[in-house]
Order: structure tokens, then C-alpha cells, then sequence
């Protein structure tokens, strides 16, 4: 338990529930106060994800059990080192996202309910948080479906055909992947009788329902985050969404369900067991990434491209699983860093993406010659996000690449190393291709009727993650906190 | 064959059924139907759960998460139908529609 | 070493090292400063913001590159000076232009992804990122042979080795005069460093990889140099002739690795004495072409054929030339190799690459002599800077190189040298004029030659493949509107056949773990 004052655990209480009040605060006080009400929500939000971040810093893991209730049956929420940062890329990804709908939402906005954004957008931060703050399997699975009905509604709020479309089909994908995973929970509840996160390793120990249990409940986040080739639902959800959401959905949303599998994935096959099941997620990582990188560069629309680029992305998260479990520690801060700075990097790029559409009318690649040097902050957000796709230095996915890669020859599976440099290269390609097509010169002068719109907020996000390398020492200060070593 | 035993094995057969219809059937209340199907599967697994030891009485924390789960899923219903309802009616109010897509 | 360390936060460091390290950095920072004055001074001032945007973050990466103490900030500002650079090669704005920095940025971001994984490997075994010291860690570690096959691949590319050849010309031909000096002078020589701090000179048990190395540079020289003579313009001869005389960087190294107790001092001094002797004389030439000859008197158009002939006679290594002490060290390091069939033919194959560059020298300064009357005149600041890199190339003959290699010293004024430096100049001479009197004349080559062909066959095999996958997903009028893909993911696989993969995923997944226990 935590020293700094017996307030700690209360934090991560507060974590869950003060987004989800602002969200039902700002419901209630209908189209005029909305989102003032939602960004002090937001701005609480951000309070205190960086207050408990600090005191899991200073103190050690924290752990709750709501209302003192004892699990089972009560809820029991823990935040360790690796929960810590991704509340805190939520908290950033999200203040971001929040300042842009604000700065998009200024007088002349053209789409009548946007303001029911700001609900439903709270309702996901609570329910992410929830996600990442949980430790017990139930909770994780109603976290998982508040997650999938809020995204799939922000997803269809731009009410064309496309969008409503690529709900629907985001919405079955997330109620099959949420089932799969109550199956799962039932299994293991079944053969087990604990619904504990921690105390899964020795419940799967003897049982093999339970582990088939854990099998299914692997598979249900595994469609969640769109490993290939379960990632069928993500790009069209995430290209035909507003851009505040596209943002948040592959910023942060994709990183919930992966920090949970994680857990599922140490618990289940420590200590040498479970290779097969690494490496098969492994492989699927790696086929993500080729796959990922190849749509991306057959794409002809910009947001698309960085829809499938994320799909690429969630490789990499996969593909280092097999190094947890000679080498914990190192791979634990080449995942947390790999997350952060890629889910900053893809949130900046999909805003920035936002603004250029505003500006060109269209994201269509063919049609944004000469966009660059109109909305100059939205190309170098865009050009500072590449920096980290590509796994330059000094942002944080190089310093994870090298993790990595070092890891990956020290234990002798050197088809990883390969895999992840050979996935920066591929990066390169789509990245560069995209900047190409900003910064050419425009074949006639058209008269664009720029909409209201700057990328302010997409500028520092991509800055971030580009030197997020600088931050370095308080991460892996954190991920101390942290164990993914397993039994 | 005890009544735990039935229960799994009808709730694993249901969870079958019902994940065959989400992935084959296309029309959205089609699949929306075939999800609460696959729901009152999980659900009954946990149910069967809940009597699994010879004790005397049930184990109250699967009875907890089946009215959870009950709540949970009627909320994706209502959001599944809703949406579907939303879809058809842009079919057929605006059959040009669909040009923003940026 | 002394060091006087910048920035140790980010695990950036960079130090004034050793005499080496400070030689390279100073080269650099004449060419690029001296260049940099040029390219500013010839551009109109309305473009001027946008040439810095580019020059200078190329320029700090090139300098910055020359002074890093660690493999990590070695490769960042090796990456920051590459990719800036692309910006300068599409200068013009040209589809030839932009052709040829596509091509230039393709190969660089493979050759500095090969030698990330270099310095990855080198670095893994120790987790220590100093420079100094990293080759004796990875040279003796069994990953050996695969390093050096990716570090021998990114130094071809980066220096535009056998059929990389083309990327130099490239470069030179597209940018602005001035950047187009600087990238001459400067941008390869990183690769040369990349050389000395990553090659394993010292250690023993490379010497297949020095004869290669050998191997290599020999027809690098011969091959830059025939393929200058079918190019076209001025510039792209001179980018040949670069290709061709990093050839002899190659060479220098290989005789370390062939023979690393005897020849690795004398190697070490011959690469640094090339460098300095290359730089300055290659990114003179480069200005001269720009500048020299435009509308002057004929005493100032005699002034400027004097000017732009130094540095070109220093190329062939004439006497009392900067290119006589490298071509010397260069000697000695390959007499220091020892006996073996690769270093003779070396030996005896030297002179005739003098000579061989001698023919591209003269084809190149009349080529200019012919454009000259179109040239612009350059203000006189950018003359100015002209002459001053034409007097530090001829300094260089007398200052530097000289405390590099006693071999040199020694020989500086010994007549047999003397001769074995002139005689292949007077040959190139004859021949031309043998040429010329039976009328021989070379047909014109695309610049970038095997790169451009490779660049365009690409291109269509693409296209054909993407024609070949569209005909497959035929797009309905819908898919067009909607989502207008070319490539349509869901023509290809219908979601019902993705969810279906998903629920054998879940099961294989299941099964995978009951099976673990």
C-alpha cells in the first residue's frame, strides 16, 4: 500500500468515477454548457492520472477494493508502474483531444449534435480508465463493452453512410470480441472460483477449462486491439470517424485492451511455459506490421493510411512478446515506451489529419497538393509524428526498438530484430509518401474556404513523442513498479 | 447428468449457436439477435458455476455477474438497434449521400 | 582523448577527440561553411529561407557528425544530414529533380537502416554506446561475419560503390551549385568515418573481407570513372569521378583488413590524408564548374581555367598536389599489406586508375570550357568562397596531410615518386588527344545510369502488380465513393470470412494454452 497518504488508493477510485460524473454532468446541462463542463471534467481527469502516476513513483504499486468490499465479490482496482503510464497517455492523449474538439467547435460548426460529443467522449476516458486501473477479469469485461458502445457511438456521430457503416461493423466486432472474452471469464470462473487478476497464474496452474478459458479470453482483447488478422473492424472505424475520435480510438482505446492482455498473457504462460502461444502472436505481430505497412501505402486517403498504420503498429506490441520472458524487466520499458509514444505520435497525426481535411475539403491524397504550406502547424505535426513511426531518435519507439532489438539477439530470436527494423523501414515509405503528397505545389490555385480550424493541439503531441526519449528516466522509474516477470 | 454439467453444456452450445449467426448472417438485427444469443450462453455457463460445488448454498458472485452481464448486454442492444435503425433510414432518405468521407 | 563534453543528457555525447576525429571535423566545416557561403550568396533572396531550412540542419548533421562521441548520436546526426540532404537534391522542383531525390532517398534510408543494425549489434554485447572501441567489441563476437556483411553493404550505397555508383552523379547534378559542392565534399566522408570507427582495422581474421574490400575498390574506381566518361554534364562527371576515387577509401581499408599489425597505422593515415585531399579538392571543383568562365575578361577567364585545373590535377595526384601525399600514403599502406595476389594487382593497377582519372579530369574541363558562356556570374561573395576553397585545397598539399604519413614526408620531393605521379597525367593527355584526332566520341548516359533504370523498372512492376490486385477486387461504384481504394480489404476478404478467421483464432488460441500445462 502506498505511504504517502492512505489517500492514494482513493485516487484511482476517483480516476474512474470523476470522468464519468463530468460526462453525466455535462448530459444534463444540455447544448450550452456541455463542454465547459466536460473540460473541467477533462482537466480533473488530467489532475489525476498525474497524481497517481506520482505516487505509484514514490510509493510503490497501489490497490483498492471498492467500498472495502473483499473480491470476489467486491471490486478491486490496482495501478502498478505500467497502469500508471498508460493513465497518463490517456490523460495526455486526452487533453488533446479535448483542446482540439474545443478549438473545433468554435461558432459556425456546422453538425447540430456535436455537442453530445463531449458525453459520450468522458463515458470512454472513465470506461479506458476503468480498463487500465482493474484487477479483476469481470470488471474487465464491463470496462471492455462501456469502451466498445461509447467508441462505436462517437464513431457513427458524423451520421453519413460511411461512418454509420463502419459503426456497425465496429460494434459487432467489439460485441464478439467482449463475448468471447465472458466466455472465457465463465471458464475460468467455473474451474477456478477467483475472478482476481494476480491470482490467475496459480489458478490456471492445474486446470485445463481454465486455461482454455484464458485461451478464449486472450482471443476476445486480441480482436479488441486488431491484431491481424482480427484488425478487420479498425480501419474504416477509425477513418470515417471525427477526428477527435479517430485519435483517441487508436491513441488510446487500441492500448487498453492490449495492457490487460498482456496481464492475461504473464499469468497464463510463465516460467516456460506457453511457447507456442507467444510465438503465434508473435508471428500474427509480424505479419501486422508487413500487412499494416502495405494497405498504409495502398491507401489513397490520408486518414486511412494512418488507420492501417496503426494496425502495423499493434504489431510491434505483439511481436516482442516472446522476449518477456527471458528478459521482463528490459521489454516491459520497450513496451510502455513503444505505447506511449506511438499512441502520442497516432493521436497528433489523426488531428493534424483533421485539420488538413478541413483545409482541403477531403483527405483523398490526390487532392491535398499545396495543403502544407496552408496549414504549415498540421504538416509538422504530422512530420514530428513520422519522426516517431520511423523509430528516430530521440523519440521513445527508437529507444524501444532498440530494446528490443537487443533483447531479441541476447536471447537468439533474431527474426524479431529483423522484423522490427525492417517494420521502421517499411514505415518510412508510407510515412514519406504522405508528407510528399502535403508539401507538393498545387497543380492550379483553388479557392479554398479554410473552415475554422488550427492543429494547435496536435503540434505539442507530436512533439512529445518525438523527444520522448528525454523522459526516459521516469519511465523506467515507474516501470520499476512494475512486474511482468510472471511466476 | 447432474444439472451444473447441463447447464455448460447447453450454455457452450448456445455460445456456438450464436457466434456462428454474428459471423454469418449479415443483417444487423440478424446479428444483434445472435449476439444475446451467445450472451445467454456465457451467461448460463456462469450459472452452472454457481452450483459447481456439492455446497449448500449457491455461490452468490456468478448470480452477480450474470445480472451484470443482463444489464450490459441490453445496453448493446439498444446501441446495435438504434444504429441499424439510423443505417436504414440513411439508405433510403439520401440515396446520393456519402460524399464526405475525410 | 581529450574530451570536452556537450550535452551528456539523452546519452547524446559529443567530444573533441583525437587527432583524427578533428581533422575530419575541420575539413567538414571548411567545405560546408565555405559552400554555404557560396550557395547563399548565389541564390535569389526570396529562396534563401527555404535553402536554410535545408542546408542547415545538413550541415550541423555533417559537422555534428564528425565530433560524436557515442553510436547514437553518431547515427542521428548522420541521419539528420542524409535526410536534409534529399531537400537540396530536390532543389529544382523538376520531375528529374524530384526522380533523382527519391532514388537518393530510397538507397539512404537502406543504407542507414543496415547500419543501425550495425550499431545495434556492436552496441548489444556491452550495452555501452562509445564510439571508441566498438569495432574490438563486435569483432570478436560470432555475429561477426553478419555485421559485416551489413556494414559492408551500407558503405557501398553511402559511398556509391560498383553499381551504387550512380547515387553520387545524382546528388551533384540536382542540387544548387553551392549544396552540390558541400555534399561532394562533405556528405561522403561520413561514410568514410562510418569506416574508420566501425571497420575492425585492428583486429585479425578479416582477411578474405580485405581482399574484398580490395576487390571492391578497384572496380569502384575503374567503373565510376568509365561511366563519367559517358556522362553528360559537367557535374556528373565530377560525381563519378567521386564514386570512383572512394574506391580508393576501399582499397586503403581493405589492405588494414588484409594485413592489421602492419598496415593499420599506415591505412588509418592514408584515409585521412584522401579525405582532406578529396574534400577540398572535389567541392573546389564543384564551385568552379558553377562559376568559372561566365562573361569575364580573358585574363579572368585564364585566371579561372588555372583555378579549376589545380584541384583537377590534384585529383589525378599530380606532384606537389594534395593528391600526390594521398596517393602516397595510399602507396604505402598498400606496400605495408605484405605479399599477396590482391594487393600486387592493387599496386600495379594504381597508376593506371591515375590515369583512367586523368581522361575524366580533362573530358570534364572541357565540358566546362564548352558550357561556360551560358554560366551566370556569381557574386562576388560566392567567387570569393570559390577561391578560398581552392587555396585551402592547394594548402592542404603543404599543411595537413604531412603529419599523417612519414611514407609521405619522406617522398614528397623524391624524383622516382615524382615520375610515378606525372607520367600518368602526360598519358592522359595523349590519349585524349589520340581520341580526339581519330574522332572517337563517347554516347551521352542517363545520369545515375543502373539507379534510374532500377527506379523506373520498379516503378512499372508496381503499377503492374497493383493493376493485377485491382482487376481482382473489381471496385463497385459504391466501394468507389465510399471509400475509393484501389486496394479494398474487404473486397478481398469479406468480414465474414475475417470474423470467421477470428473465432479459429480463438479456438487455436484456447488450444494452445490447455495444451501448455
Amino acid at each position: 500500500m502506498a505511504e504517502p497518504g492512505a489517500f492514494a488508493p482513493q485516487l484511482l477510485g476517483l480516476a474512474i468515477v470523476v470522468p464519468l460524473a463530468a460526462g453525466a454532468v455535462s448530459f444534463a446541462l444540455g447544448r450550452a454548457r456541455a463542454m465547459a463542463a466536460a473540460l473541467l471534467g477533462a482537466a480533473a481527469a488530467v489532475a489525476l492520472a498525474a497524481a497517481v502516476a506520482w505516487s505509484v513513483a514514490t510509493g510503490g504499486a497501489v490497490a483498492l477494493d471498492i467500498g472495502s468490499w473483499v473480491p470476489p465479490l467486491g471490486i478491486r482496482l490496482a495501478a502498478d508502474g505500467l497502469s500508471a503510464l498508460f493513465l497518463v497517455l490517456a490523460a495526455i492523449v486526452g487533453a488533446a483531444v479535448s483542446v482540439d474538439a474545443a478549438l473545433a467547435s468554435r461558432p459556425g460548426a456546422d453538425v447540430a449534435d456535436r455537442w453530445l460529443f463531449w458525453p459520450l467522449w468522458l463515458f470512454l476516458w472513465s470506461a479506458v480508465n476503468g480498463l487500465f486501473l482493474t484487477a479483476d477479469v469481470f470488471n474487465a469485461y464491463v470496462c471492455l463493452e462501456l469502451i466498445g458502445f461509447s467508441a462505436v457511438a462517437l464513431v457513427a456521430s458524423k451520421g453519413s453512410k460511411a461512418a454509420l457503416d463502419a459503426a456497425l461493423s465496429y460494434l459487432f466486432a467489439s460485441v464478439l470480441g467482449a463475448m468471447t472474452y465472458l466466455v472465457g471469464v465463465g471458464l475460468v470462473y467455473l474451474a477456478s472460483g477467483t475472478l482476481a487478476l494476480d491470482a490467475l497464474d496459480s489458478a490456471v496452474h492445474g486446470s485445463a477449462s481454465a486455461r482454455i478459458g484464458l485461451g478464449l479470453m486472450l482471443a476476445g482483447l486480441v480482436l479488441k486491439t486488431a491484431l491481424f488478422p482480427a484488425h478487420f473492424w479498425l480501419p474504416t472505424a477509425h477513418s470515417s470517424a471525427p477526428p477527435q475520435v479517430s485519435a483517441a480510438l487508436s491513441g488510446v482505446v487500441v492500448k487498453s485492451s492490449y495492457l490487460l492482455a498482456v496481464r492475461l498473457l504473464v499469468a497464463a504462460t510463465g516460467a516456460g511455459s506457453g511457447p507456442g502461444l507467444r510465438l503465434t502472436l508473435a508471428a500474427l505481430g509480424a505479419v501486422a506490421i508487413v500487412w499494416g505497412s502495405a494497405m498504409a501505402l495502398a491507401s489513397q486517403r490520408l486518414k486511412l493510411m494512418i488507420a492501417y498504420s496503426t494496425v502495423a503498429q499493434v504489431g510491434y506490441l505483439f511481436v516482442m512478446l516472446p522476449l518477456l520472458e527471458e528478459r521482463a524487466a528490459t521489454v516491459g520499458l520497450a513496451i510502455a515506451l513503444h505505447a506511449l509514444s506511438h499512441g502520442m505520435a497516432k493521436a497528433a497525426m489523426f488531428l493534424a489529419a483533421g485539420d488538413i481535411a478541413d483545409a482541403a475539403g477531403t483527405d483523398r491524397f490526390d487532392a491535398l497538393a499545396g495543403v502544407g504550406r496552408e496549414r504549415p502547424v498540421a504538416a509538422l505535426s504530422l512530420g514530428l509524428a513520422g519522426v516517431t513511426m520511423l523509430g528516430l531518435p530521440p523519440s521513445g519507439s527508437f529507444a524501444a526498438k532498440w530494446l528490443v532489438v537487443q533483447s531479441s539477439l541476447a536471447s537468439g530470436q533474431w527474426w524479431i530484430a529483423a522484423v522490427v527494423v525492417g517494420g521502421g523501414l517499411l514505415a518510412a515509405l508510407y510515412v514519406f509518401r504522405a508528407l510528399a503528397s502535403l508539401l507538393a505545389k498545387p497543380d492550379r490555385s483553388e479557392a479554398r474556404t479554410p473552415k475554422p480550424r488550427t492543429a494547435w493541439a496536435a503540434l505539442p503531441l507530436a512533439a512529445v513523442s518525438a523527444t520522448l526519449l528525454l523522459a526516459g528516466p521516469a519511465i523506467s522509474r515507474l516501470m520499476a513498479a512494475t512486474s511482468l516477470a510472471g511466476r | 447428468m447432474s444439472a451444473p454439467l447441463l447447464y455448460a453444456l447447453v450454455g457452450a452450445g448456445l455460445v456456438s449457436l450464436g457466434a456462428w449467426g454474428l459471423v454469418v448472417r449479415t443483417h444487423p438485427v440478424r446479428k444483434t439477435v445472435a449476439a444475446n444469443l451467445m450472451g445467454s450462453g456465457a451467461f448460463l455457463i456462469l450459472v452452472s458455476a454457481a452450483r459447481a460445488t456439492p455446497a449448500e448454498r449457491p455461490d452468490p458472485v456468478p448470480h452477480a455477474l450474470v445480472l451484470t452481464g443482463i444489464v450490459v448486454t441490453m445496453a448493446t442492444t439498444a446501441v446495435a438497434l438504434a444504429l441499424a435503425k439510423r443505417r436504414a433510414a440513411a439508405s433510403e432518405g439520401h440515396s446520393g449521400e456519402g460524399a464526405s468521407d475525410g | 582523448m581529450s574530451s570536452v563534453n556537450f550535452t551528456p543528457l539523452l546519452f547524446l555525447g559529443f567530444a573533441l577527440g583525437d587527432t583524427t576525429t578533428r581533422t575530419f571535423a575541420a575539413t567538414a566545416a571548411a567545405v560546408w561553411i565555405l559552400a554555404g557561403v557560396y550557395a547563399f550568396a548565389s541564390e535569389a533572396p526570396g529562396k534563401r529561407l527555404r535553402l536554410a531550412a535545408f542546408y542547415l540542419p545538413a550541415a550541423a548533421g555533417g559537422i555534428a557528425c564528425m565530433l560524436a562521441a557515442n553510436a547514437l548520436s553518431f547515427y542521428a546526426a548522420y541521419t539528420l544530414a542524409a535526410l536534409s540532404s534529399a531537400g537540396l537534391v530536390a532543389w529544382n522542383g523538376n520531375e528529374r529533380a524530384r526522380k533523382a531525390a527519391r532514388i537518393y532517398l530510397a538507397l539512404t534510408v537502406v543504407s542507414e537502416a543496415l547500419l543501425l543494425a550495425v550499431l545495434m549489434i556492436a552496441a548489444g554485447r556491452s550495452w555501452s554506446w562509445a564510439l571508441p572501441g566498438l569495432r574490438e567489441e563486435w569483432a570478436r563476437a560470432p555475429e561477426a561475419g553478419l555485421v559485416m556483411w551489413l556494414l559492408t553493404a551500407s558503405l557501398m550505397i553511402k559511398c556509391g560503390s560498383t553499381i551504387f555508383a550512380g547515387i553520387l552523379p545524382l546528388q551533384y547534378e540536382n542540387a544548387p551549385a553551392g549544396a552540390a559542392a558541400a555534399l561532394a565534399g562533405a556528405s561522403a566522408k561520413i561514410g568514410l568515418l562510418a569506416m574508420l570507427w566501425l571497420l575492425p582495422l585492428g583486429v585479425p581474421g578479416f582477411e578474405s573481407w580485405g581482399a574484398a574490400y580490395v576487390a571492391i575498390g578497384l572496380s569502384s574506381a575503374f567503373l565510376g570513372v568509365a561511366l563519367g566518361l559517358l556522362a553528360r554534364s559537367p557535374r556528373a562527371m565530377l560525381g563519378y569521378s567521386s564514386a570512383s576515387q572512394m574506391g580508393l577509401a576501399f582499397v586503403a581499408v581493405g589492405a588494414a583488413l588484409i594485413a592489421p599489425r602492419t598496415a593499420g597505422i599506415p591505412a588509418l593515415a592514408a584515409v585521412v590524408a584522401f579525405t582532406v585531399h578529396h574534400a577540398l579538392a572535389k567541392s573546389a571543383l564543384v564551385l568552379g564548374s558553377d562559376a568559372s568562365g561566365a562573361g569575364r575578361s580573358a585574363i579572368g577567364r585564364a585566371l579561372d581555367a588555372v583555378l579549376l585545373a589545380l584541384p583537377a590535377a590534384a585529383l589525378v595526384g599530380a606532384p606537389l598536389t594534395s593528391g600526390f601525399v594521398a596517393k602516397l600514403a595510399l602507396k604505402s599502406a598498400l606496400a605495408s599489406a605484405g605479399p599477396s595476389p590482391i594487393v600486387e594487382a592493387a599496386t600495379s593497377l594504381l597508376p593506371i586508375s591515375s590515369v583512367a582519372t586523368g581522361l575524366l579530369m580533362i573530358r570534364f574541363l572541357l565540358a566546362v570550357r564548352r558550357s561556360a558562356p551560358a554560366q551566370q556570374t556569381p557574386p562576388l561573395l560566392g567567387r570569393a568562397a570559390w577561391y578560398a576553397l581552392t587555396g585551402l585545397s592547394a594548402a592542404a598539399a603543404l599543411a595537413g596531410p604531412w603529419s599523417f604519413s612519414s611514407y609521405a614526408r619522406e617522398h614528397l620531393l623524391d624524383p622516382h615518386a615524382v615520375w610515378s605521379a606525372t607520367w600518368p597525367a602526360l598519358a592522359a593527355v595523349a590519349l585524349t588527344a589520340a581520341a580526339r584526332v581519330a574522332r572517337l566520341s563517347a554516347p551521352g548516359m542517363e545520369t545515375g545510369d543502373l539507379l534510374t533504370y532500377g527506379h523506373d523498372a520498379g516503378l512499372r512492376a508496381i503499377a503492374w502488380l497493383a493493376g493485377r490486385v485491382a482487376k481482382r477486387t473489381r471496385p463497385t461504384a459504391e466501394t468507389r465513393s465510399h471509400r475509393a481504394l484501389v486496394l479494398d480489404e474487404e473486397r478481398l476478404f469479406p468480414t465474414a470470412v475475417a470474423m470467421g478467421v477470428f473465432v479459429a483464432l480463438a479456438v487455436l488460441l484456447a488450444v494452445l494454452l490447455a495444451r501448455a500445462g
